[in-house]
């Protein structure tokens, strides 16, 4: 018995599918993409090293930091946990990797390509929209390329990560995902029209 | 009539004429003028009638301090009942009205009755006089006279937009304070944002007489404007910044106008390093007799609507004044080709070049006089002006100009916490005492002239980052020089002083409020209504409180002032609530399978999720479906999408210990691969959530909350772990949407799970009730409890979400021979209920703690300590009075949820309650069942009580709450 696959906006994993309704900028959803979230029960400099060796990707150390190595990246969501982002065939082996090497579970990689929902969103109105939603800055405190932030968009929660000065990729929890999309196809950008 | 356009003058459009109506009358404007410079342009004298007594008013301001012109509006976009004339851009096509007076505002019949019984409205006169026999009675027809507007029930078309935002420099008011300081800031490498309520930056210096850095203050504030948006400053027009929050973070909203009128408006949230406040001031009135009469203005706003609209006051005007500022009134007046004004000064020594420059320009100068009185009725005629020697004399007029001196606008500051302290040389009140990187510059301080504004803008900016800038020059022929201030005028009837316009509250009623002891500032304002409504007293506060502290005897400081509070300027409901309604109040959440729901007709309810209620493949009505359902379950197999139910993993060395800190059942002893269920409790032991704790192995734990809880049990978990166990080596990972659960619960639920290919033992002995296994179903990953909610053999399996959709599918057609049928939550409810499970929410309560449940032995056997552990042996929670959980069956007529248990003896109401049915239902087998909750409950089975529901009482018995399978076999088949 074969169960097919459905991403949160309808359609197979593995893939990119246009969001043509999503108006001002280019959008896509982002079915290629897989997770783990890695949880880690003592976080010292070693171990967090150690976890690092044992996915082939080091882990950020502080605050909107994403690390970027062997396609997968590392997006550093508290002090003891980060998401890393992957092939989604690679999910299982990095499940395995921190297993095996953390067997006391100080360390742990939960399933979380499903948990997500993830958003291409490219142009140069992007931020004007995601800035109806929530703050974004190029200021003090700000995104800088390369980095990432949790925050609250448009009233739920979001992993937002800054590929290009004016490529974004938004992660929402999967059971949202078409409401955050509804509320993406009806922003208004007045000084745009 | 008395206002009128100007041949010349103005930054107005002349090319561009506008028609607009006022009261079905066309009237003319130009493009750049305002609703309220339009308005008395075209010498509309009355615009409404005040709120009490019904008194004819007028035009009294340009901008946001008109007490008085609230109008009806309708543009292209929609319609608006109130809004203040000087705050509205006139556009091509506007329709006003004024929405005060019957049936019209130059012809009000309530006033021909107010003016009778004016004497005896005085402050409270609607608390002492109208609670008789019920205020009810008179309601209706007090509102309708005070008019204000009515909605007209349309949706208005225009647009609402969000913009959240940061910067560096938050720069609020674009005046010459504000333009100082990003001048100052220019090439310091900072984000800025200026701000300003108006459709232009420049301020007062768009109407002022004044250079700065050798050129007209206007052309300086242009340059200022393009240098700064050529570097890439943010400008924001037509906004006003409506609250200061804590972290400074600052509400704005930004009206979006086009041809067509208000297109739109954006509410903006925006958070800044550095807030520089120059927000500048309104002009003071005076107070005297008959001081409301149209025709009378502020002082500056004469200014404003000849030097930016080209709109004359009047054709005589007469200026009272207290400060210089008068002095520039009259220049500007005569300036302008105007009869040049007679000039009343409260001062009988001002100073001597004000005094000169006016007499140049034709101005008389009647110096220590007040106005003690003006005649016209429905407009100004004249002013009786009194010396210091008692002589008075009539001076004819068509407006009069007040200048009582400025009051800075320190909302803001106030917003945050600072504390408004009276300034004597500048007669008002100020915030020396700013937040922490606020900084404060211009008017708003209390400084009156354009050299010392500018110098504080720029110094401000400076401390900010140094940028080596020059300060700006300026130039000035006259300066507003300083105030002696004059609260009320020494003669006239303080009955006819009005200190508020909009609430109609007069000299006389704050010395009324004196004398009843209502002198505390905060009752003041409550008693009169003074500073309460549109304009939340930027006009009369000051004035008020002055008169105030005459009364009795203190200093205007200590007299203070009111709380301020956002938002500083009327702001529109649906601006605010905009997307906040359906998805935009409470996001929804569709679960992996939503879409198969829906093709089975699926009616659904908000659980928090969309979750299927019953399915209308199932039957054609609710309870006929419903029925289908349980009868499946009880006697086949029905699939249930679970996939909302919590999932927590708890990871680490010390994942047993955590863990075992929150359940009240003993944790210590589960086995890898057991399940066990439990409650958790808050310190106070009140039952916070309930569910199953899966043991993956000795330092992993999956934990499993009620769906609505999911997310609130992991930051609880997370919260101790943080605050209270921060050695702890524990890590939690809540995973919960990332796997679709699916429930299959009867008596073939194991013959189901067989044809789903389970790579791994499911029979009876190998797969016991409450174990858990993982392996794969369907050639996916899969974690597979089997726990039961209904009663049955159960299988709870969870997937990964992608898989869930097509798991459920594949359970319905493998299922079908089987008479396999999907479950919707209230047949799901139900089934638990006819076993007597828990539905915490319904049969728990905010007081309802594991005690009360039949939890006591699992309670008292545990040793180690655990939250709510000390509550529930403190007294209250052990006491045997307590609500108890129960089954009821009906005696006499079904039992209907939320009925009261009366009190024993009692058969009627009203009467003590001991306690209320938390659930009932029909059951297709058990029949009419409830549970409920009742005082000393466990210690009453078989007793009978009365229920009181809808306005009938029926009996019931009191009954142990298992209504099937009371031996638990079919959940060990």
């Amino acid at each position: 018995m074969m169960l097919d696959t459905i991403s949160p906006l309808g359609g197979d994993f593995g893939s990119t599918n246009a969001l043509a309704s999503i108006p001002w900028v280019t959008a896509s959803e982002r079915r290629d993409l897989g997770a783990v979230l890695i949880t880690c029960a003592a976080p010292s400099p070693e171990r967090i090293k150690s976890i690092g060796l044992a996915i082939g990707c080091s882990l950020p150390r502080s605050h909107g930091l994403v690390v970027e190595c062997d396609g997968k990246r590392a997006i550093w969501l508290t002090p003891r946990s980060w998401l890393v982002l992957c092939e989604t065939d690679d999910e299982a082996r990095l499940l395995r990797s921190i297993a095996s090497n953390f067997p006391d579970r100080s360390a742990h990689a939960s399933r979380y390509s499903d948990a997500l929902c993830w958003l291409s969103l490219e142009g140069a109105k992007a931020e004007e929209l995601l800035n109806q939603g929530c703050f974004l800055s190029f200021s003090q405190g700000g995104l800088p390329v390369g980095n990432s932030k949790r925050t609250p968009v448009a009233g739920i929660s979001a992993v937002i990560l800054r590929e290009a000065e004016t490529v974004w990729t938004i992660g929402v929890e999967r059971s949202r995902a078409s409401y955050f999309v509804e509320w993406l196809e009806g922003l208004t950008l007045s000084g745009g029209e | 009539m008395s206002g009128f356009r100007l041949e010349n003058g103005g930054r107005i459009d002349r090319s561009h004429p506008f028609r607009f109506t006022y009261n079905g009358r066309s009237l003319s404007g130009f493009a750049g003028d305002t609703l309220a410079s339009a308005l008395l342009a075209n010498g509309s004298g009355i615009i409404g009638r005040s709120f009490k007594y019904h008194r004819p008013r007028g035009i009294y301001a340009a901008g946001v301090e008109d007490p008085n012109a609230m109008l009806a509006v309708r543009d292209a976009h929609g319609y608006e009942p109130g809004l203040r004339a000087g705050q509205v851009a006139l556009v091509d096509g506007l329709e006003a009205k004024s929405v005060t007076g019957w049936p019209s505002p130059d012809f009000d019949l309530v006033a021909s009755f107010t003016r009778f019984a004016a004497p005896f409205m005085t402050a409270g006169f609607y608390y002492k006089t109208l609670k008789w026999p019920n205020w009810s009675w008179y309601e209706e027809a007090i509102r309708k006279a005070a008019g204000f507007g009515l909605p007209d029930g349309a949706v208005d078309g225009r647009l609402r937009e969000y913009r959240h935002a940061t910067c560096d420099v938050l720069v609020i008011g674009a005046g010459p304070a504000g333009l100082a300081a990003v001048r100052a800031l220019k090439g310091s490498g900072r984000d800025v944002v200026l701000v300003d309520h108006a459709n232009a930056a420049g301020g007062a210096l768009r109407w002022e007489d004044a250079d700065v850095d050798g050129q007209s203050g206007m052309d300086w504030a242009d340059g200022v404007v393009s240098d700064f948006t050529a570097e890439g400053g943010t400008l924001l027009l037509n906004t006003f910044v409506t609250g200061a929050y804590e972290g400074n973070f600052f509400t704005m909203v930004e009206s979006l106008v086009d041809e067509g009128g208000l297109k739109g408006e954006r509410i903006w949230k925006l958070k800044a390093e550095h807030v520089i406040l120059a927000t500048g001031s309104v002009d003071r009135p005076l107070v005297y007799q008959n001081n409301d009469r149209p025709g009378t203005l502020l002082s500056s706003s004469v200014r404003q609507f000849i030097g930016e609209y080209g709109v004359a006051a009047g054709q005589q005007l007469v200026i009272f004044t207290n400060n210089d500022s008068g002095y520039l009134t009259a220049l500007k007046v005569a300036r302008a080709g105007l009869s040049a004004p007679h000039i009343i000064d409260t001062r009988q020594a001002p100073s001597e070049a004000h005094v000169e420059a006016a007499r140049a320009a034709g101005s008389r100068v009647h110096l220590g006089a007040h106005v003690s009185n003006v005649t016209g009725g429905k407009h100004v005629k004249a002013v009786a002006v009194s010396g210091e020697s008692g002589q008075q004399v009539s001076l004819p007029c068509d407006a009069i100009a007040l200048a009582g001196g400025s009051t800075p606008v320190v909302h803001l500051a106030a917003h945050r916490g600072s504390k408004p302290v009276y300034d004597e040389a500048s007669a008002s009140f100020v915030c020396p005492t700013l937040p922490r990187r606020w900084y404060s510059a211009g008017a708003v301080t209390g400084a009156r002239n354009l050299a010392e504004v500018l110098a504080q803008g720029h110094e401000a900016a400076q401390t900010i980052a140094n940028t080596g800038a020059d300060v700006p020059q300026s130039e000035v022929m006259l300066g507003m020089g300083g105030v002696a201030a004059m609260w009320q005028a020494p003669t006239g009837n303080p009955k006819n002083m009005f200190v508020d316009l909009q609430n109609d509250v007069k000299a006389s009623d704050i010395k009324l409020a004196a004398r009843e002891n209502y002198v505390s500032v905060e009752h003041l304002k409550r008693y009169t209504t003074l500073g309460m409504g549109t304009d939340q007293g930027r006009t009369s506060n000051i004035n008020g409180l002055a008169i105030m502290a005459d009364a009795t005897g203190r200093d205007i400081g200590v007299v203070g002032t009111t709380t301020f509070r956002p938002p500083y300027t009327a702001t529109r409901m649906g601006a605010i609530a905009h997307h906040r309604q359906m998805d935009g109040y409470a996001p929804r959440r569709l679960m992996p399978a939503h879409q198969d729901h829906v093709a089975h007709g699926a009616k659904f309810e908000d659980f928090g999720w969309q979750r299927p209620d019953w399915y209308g493949c199932n039957g054609t009505d609710r309870e006929a479906a419903i029925k289908v359902e349980m009868k499946a379950v009880r006697g086949a197999v029905g699939v249930f999408d679970a996939s909302p139910l919590g999932k927590i993993e708890v990871a680490g060395p010390d994942a047993r210990a955590f863990i075992n800190k929150f359940y009240v059942s003993n944790l210590t002893t589960l086995k890898t691969g057991r399940v066990r269920y439990s409650v958790m409790c808050h310190d106070d032991g009140i039952i916070f959530d309930d569910g199953v704790v899966a043991c993956i192995d000795d330092n992993l734990f999956l934990a499993g909350p009620t769906s609505g809880n999911a997310e609130s049990v992991a930051a609880w978990f997370e919260r101790w772990r943080q605050t209270e166990w921060p050695d702890m080596q524990v890590a939690i990972a809540p995973v919960t949407s990332n796997w679709a659960a699916i429930a299959l619960a009867g008596p073939k639920a194991r013959d189901l799970l067989a044809k789903l290919s389970p790579d791994f033992d499911i029979s009876k002995d190998a797969f016991p009730h409450m174990h858990y296994r993982e392996g794969n179903i369907a050639g996916v990953p899969a974690r597979v409890a089997r726990v039961s909610f209904t009663g049955e053999l159960q299988y709870e399996v969870s997937v990964p979400a992608r898989y869930g959709q097509a798991l459920m599918q594949a359970a319905m057609r493998e299922g079908d021979a089987m008479g396999a049928k999907r479950i919707g939550m209230e047949a799901w409810l139900r089934l638990r209920l006819e076993k007597g499970y828990l539905h915490l929410g319904s049969d728990t309560n905010g007081r309802t703690t594991p005690l009360d449940i039949g939890m006591g032995g699992v309670v008292a056997k545990k040793q180690a300590d655990f939250l709510g552990k000390r509550a529930l042996s403190l007294p209250y929670n052990a006491s045997g009075r307590r609500e108890e959980l129960v089954g009821l069956k009906p005696i006499d007529a079904p039992i209907q949820i939320g009925g009261r248990i009366l009190a024993d003896g009692y058969d009627s109401v009203p009467c003590p309650t001991i306690g209320n049915v938390t659930s009932a239902c029909d059951s297709p087998d058990a029949g009419n069942i409830a549970m409920a909750l009742i005082e000393r409950g466990a210690s009453r089975i078989g007793e009978r009580v009365n229920i009181y529901a809808e306005g009938s009482i029926s009996e019931a018995k009191i009954c142990v709450p298992v209504f099937v399978d009371p031996k638990n076999e079919r959940l060990h088949v």
